[in-house]
């Protein structure tokens, strides 16, 4: 017999089958008498360790065991006050709060190295880039964007221009 | 005037309470009642009455430490016997590692021996004295590995079902269904070994 198949008898003798793969398995045994022989011998085993748990008695004293007992909970306490007391600041403040503040910071700092926002007067929104050499100003007004790039150069005679300009 | 609690007296979950606002001698008194018990199954995994004694100790100062993790979903006993039983599984998990993995060790884990094994049809435990079946359960259990072994433990005496059993364990239900399906073939065999012995 397959060992699936006498998987599938021992699910039926522990009740873990279907009901429907119950009543196929119950008349598949009514008719074969290897199974019969393997759910017998299952049977039996299984009757063998009903209320047939072998009984033991701790080979201690109650009193010795327990002071074994409160005497290694005691130990591990202590030893658990002086872990805790000596990690208290490389694991407890770098946990629970110089983590955050430093990630939060960090990601501060790129913002700010980044684009720097600020809102002019007039409530649009202006946003300076602060690549080297060149200065850009971009306005946001609504419905158009303004980009006004400086080259830094020499004041010269002409009137200021204007180097691109995006509408959306 | 307080009453004075009354602790041979009071039921576990009230001892639980009491344990878990500090009270030693709550606790105390919950070992006292059922370390017999934790002892007998740490043994029942490890068949040594040394590593059981540790076990059981261990599993104590355990159930002390995790006392709040209790809400009384099962009983106390119950809650323990988790402890103890996760604890046996540690160790005997840990001697595993340490020793090489045999050619006839991994036959067993397949159920390669108890396959050929015919089926025993007489019922060798038939007409014996409870006292008498217990120890012969005992001394067949001895001779099982300690995955048969821990199987049959928490199938048929903790009554866990498969999924539970396998939970445990950390296996598949199949691997769970297998094992178990090899350990009572070899127990049925061990038993009727032991009769035939006694016959003599």
């Amino acid at each position: 017999m397959k060992t699936e198949m006498l998987l599938k008898i021992q699910s039926w003798v522990d009740g873990c089958l279907p009901a429907g793969e119950s009543a196929e398995m119950e008349r598949f045994v009514a008719a074969n008498p290897d199974a019969q022989a393997v759910v017998g011998e299952l049977r039996m085993t299984k009757l063998a360790f009903a209320g047939n748990e072998p009984t033991l008695t701790m080979p201690e004293s109650r009193e010795f065991f327990w002071s074994k007992v409160q005497r290694e909970i005691a130990r591990q306490e202590a030893a658990g006050v002086a872990t805790e007391s000596a990690g208290f600041f490389a694991a407890g403040w770098c946990r629970k709060l110089l983590v955050p503040v430093t990630s939060f910071a960090g990601l501060a700092l790129v913002a700010a190295l980044v684009v720097v926002a600020t809102r002019t007067p007039d409530g649009s929104d202006q946003i300076e880039s602060q690549l080297e050499g060149v200065s850009t100003v971009t306005y946001g007004v609504p419905g158009m964007k303004v980009i006004w790039i400086d080259r830094n150069e020499p004041m010269s005679d002409e009137p200021t221009s204007i180097d691109n300009i995006e509408t959306k | 005037m307080s009453k004075k609690f009354d602790y041979q007296a009071a039921e576990d979950t009230k001892l639980v309470v009491s344990a878990k606002r500090g009270d030693m001698v709550a606790f105390e008194e919950l070992v006292a009642r059922h370390r017999d018990k934790i002892y007998a199954r740490a043994f029942s995994m490890m068949r040594n009455e040394d590593d059981a004694t540790d076990i059981a100790q261990e599993a104590w100062v355990k159930g002390w430490q995790r006392l709040k993790q209790f809400h009384g979903d099962s009983s106390f006993t119950t809650w323990m016997t988790r402890i103890v039983i996760n604890l046996c599984l540690d160790q005997l998990r840990k001697h595993k590692r340490q020793r090489a993995e045999s050619i006839e060790h991994l036959d067993e884990e397949l159920g390669g021996v108890e396959r050929q094994m015919p089926v025993v049809t007489a019922n060798p435990t038939a007409g014996l004295e409870r006292e008498e079946l217990r120890k012969r359960i005992d001394r067949a259990m001895s001779q099982l590995s300690y995955e048969h072994r821990t199987v049959l433990v928490l199938h048929e005496f903790e009554e866990l079902e498969y999924k539970e059993v396998a939970k445990i364990m950390g296996c598949s239900i199949g691997t769970i269904m297998s094992r178990l399906f090899y350990a009572r073939r070899k127990m049925a065999t061990l038993l009727a070994g032991l009769k035939n012995e006694k016959d003599k």
